[in-house]
């Protein structure tokens, strides 16, 4: 143990999710500690100063949350080891503070009887009694500190009640450990503890006699409804969906205006040079392109704020647990793979909300397969094309239709086969999924929490993808011609090369040169695809979008292989769709994959079989469609 | 600024950013507490 004379005593906050532990240490430290928990992301140990009554400095650590001490997932083994004080630089904890929600205290007390079996001393900090006493539960703080032979502070910590109390039982002396009674009553120490906790709530928190339909129940009776709880559940996230999808598109403008801004005053200060080009059309228009998304991010983490901290996450959850299992996975994985349609970014880091590490990683994995908007310009360009007609009929919504389709059912597929090959889980997942009563959302948590996301995506845009797009440029830059004419450049520069010489590679697929270069800009971002193909086939950029389409759909009509044949045949269009559906064509989805997944090994592998896959269902339709005479 | 500074200056950032990713690729990886494929961020 510390030595209380000299260091800081260490306060160690445990609890089980949702129980208010962070909320808790924010409200002893002041600390701007995100709220949540995301099993596999917030193993770390976060530690904090507070002071007692009489201004003695203490260290307060926050545990990640968890169900028991039996080690079997990174957040117990952490907290374990933490209580041990064998995390690096730690010692054992002068004290524990057992943070319970009253509410639930049958399945919370589990985890406190077990620091208390470790013979380390305690406080039980008995949080939400707002929650309880509504539920008409009748709490006796008194008598369950008697029971368990430890000091039991009643407080709200999200209202800051009970925290002078708390410090109160913080100072010196410090209660002793208690002895572990139950410990010795049967062999099975599970069923004693059982035991000890179900004699313990009928003497400190009773029940009332008949169930009281609380609010939450009424509200539940709708939303967890066979019918109309989906009802609710596909107009609650239509409107994230929509909000992501088009509202975000006003603050996007915003920084496309920006973006050009800053283009223009950097070609208005130097004059016609690499620098010039380097700044314009590699950073800002790299780093630019990927802070496009912030808005989108921040509304999504915005709207994951409010449903999870007003409990309605739990209940979508719940509801999708059987479709998504389809798919070997969680409910929690519905929402970051709905919001993967309109990026894979914010799809991505929303899987911080999947309990368990490797339904997480599978979600990671398949995210980039729900079709997002930036694969929009590329369909805009060739499904007209494939059809032949104008842009925006009824037959291409169709075509389109069956791309998001096929695009979401072959993820499943890969989802069901990847999650088996990982194995059952350890840790309980989905199967302790718990129903929080609805609460009114924390605003200042949910701002946090979008303020930490988008700090994060920020980081990310300033570090990463600042250094992929300065390299991108350099392979479009690189060696320098000396002709003005911008399809000359980039048909000769590394890119343009690479383009010629896998030629040989993406012939069997259907595509010559040109398309084979375009797709390797593609890779940056999936929209760059139709800016190259625009510059490899001589069309002038406009205001007019899908005029400039229309344009550079006429000339790969016109495009012919040297024998005469069209390059452009039905079948190339639809490998070429096919490509885009599955290939792994985003260097910022890859940055934020190997941050998420904590491993570029898994981004890479991730990026390898994407576009393996995409290069051979592009390879087979192709070849098998030549066979069969299209 | 002349083209020649510019061709110079940008040069020297590609050169820069090269060896920044290489030194992060080659620089020993800290580990995690979790230590071993269970899905957590750093």
């Amino acid at each position: 143990m510390s030595n209380a004379s000299e260091a800081p005593s260490i306060i160690a906050l445990i609890g089980n999710p949702n129980a208010g532990k962070t909320t808790l240490f924010n409200a002893l430290t002041g600390a701007n500690q995100r709220v949540g928990n995301y099993s596999g992301v917030t193993v770390e140990v976060k530690s904090g100063e507070t002071f007692t009554p009489h201004g003695r400095k203490l260290r307060v650590l926050d545990l990640p949350g968890c169900y028991s001490l039996r080690a079997s997932s990174p957040d117990e083994k952490v907290a374990l080891d933490a209580l041990n004080g064998l995390l690096p630089g730690e010692s054992i904890p002068d004290l524990v503070v057992c943070v319970v929600d009253a509410s639930n205290l049958e399945r919370h007390l589990q985890l406190t009887l077990q620091v208390i079996e470790l013979g380390l001393p305690c406080v039980l900090a008995l949080n939400m009694v707002d929650v309880a006493e509504r539920t008409g539960l009748r709490l006796d703080p008194a008598k369950l500190s008697e029971e368990l032979g430890i000091p039991v502070v009643p407080m709200q910590a999200n209202a800051r009640r009970g925290i002078v109390e708390l410090k109160q039982a913080l100072r010196f002396p410090r209660p002793h450990a208690s002895e572990a009674d139950w410990s010795h009553e049967t062999s099975d120490l599970e069923t004693s503890r059982r035991a000890f906790i179900a004699r313990l709530c009928e003497l400190a928190a009773r029940r009332p006699e008949a169930h009281q339909q609380t609010l939450s129940d009424k509200i539940d009776a709708v939303l967890l409804h066979p019918l109309y709880g989906w009802i609710a559940m596909m107009l609650i996230f239509f409107t994230v969906f929509w909000a992501i999808f088009s509202f975000a598109q006003i603050p996007m403008g915003w920084i496309k205006s920006g973006q050009d801004a800053l283009s223009t005053w950097i070609g208005s200060i130097l004059q016609e040079g690499d620098l010039r080009s380097l700044l314009a059309d590699g950073v800002v228009t790299g780093v630019g392109g990927v802070v496009t998304f912030l808005p989108q991010i921040i509304l999504l983490f915005l709207f994951i704020g409010l449903l999870e901290s007003s409990g309605y996450m739990a209940r979508a959850a719940y509801l999708m647990d059987a479709v998504m299992a389809k798919a070997g996975l969680s409910g929690k994985s519905f929402l970051p793979l709905f919001s993967s349609f309109a990026c894979a970014i914010p799809g991505v880091m929303a899987t911080r909300t999947i309990d368990s590490a490797k339904d997480r990683l599978v979600t990671i994995f398949i995210a980039p397969w729900m079709s997002c908007s930036a694969r929009l310009p590329v369909y805009f360009l060739i499904v007209p094309l494939l059809l032949q007609s104008k842009e925006g009929t009824w037959k291409q919504a169709l075509v389109l239709f069956g791309i998001y389709a096929l695009g979401t059912l072959s993820a499943f597929v890969v989802a069901r086969v990847l999650r088996g090959r990982l194995g059952e889980d350890i840790t309980p997942g989905h199967f302790l999924l718990e129903l929080p009563p609805y609460r009114k959302p924390q605003w200042s948590y949910i701002f946090r929490h979008v303020f930490d996301r988008a700090m994060a995506f920020v980081k990310k845009a300033g570090t990463v993808i600042l250094g992929l797009s300065i390299l991108l440029w350099a392979l479009k830059t690189y060696p320098k011609t000396p002709s003005a004419d911008k399809a000359d450049a980039l048909a000769n520069s590394a890119i343009g090369h690479i383009g010629i010489v896998i030629e040989p590679v993406v012939k069997p697929l259907g595509f010559d040169g040109r398309m084979g270069t375009a797709i390797l800009t593609a890779f940056a971002a999936r929209e760059v695809f139709v800016s190259s193909m625009s510059i490899l086939y001589r069309v002038e950029e406009s205001d007019n979008e899908e005029q400039d389409r229309s344009i550079l759909r006429d000339r790969l009509i016109e495009s012919k292989w040297p024998d005469g044949r069209p390059i452009f045949t039905p079948l190339s269009l639809i490998s070429l769709l096919l490509f885009f559906m599955y290939a792994m064509q985003c260097a910022a989805t890859t940055a934020v994959v190997a941050r998420e997944s904590g491993s570029w090994k898994w981004a890479f592998w991730q990026f390898v079989f994407m576009t393996g896959f995409a290069y051979l269902v592009s390879l087979l339709v192709f070849q098998g469609g030549k066979l069969l005479g299209f | 600024m002349n083209s020649d500074w510019q061709t110079f200056l940008a040069a020297a950032v590609v050169v820069s950013t090269l060896v920044v990713f290489a030194v992060r690729l080659a620089r020993p990886k800290k580990k995690s507490g979790c230590r071993k494929n269970c899905g957590c961020g750093k």
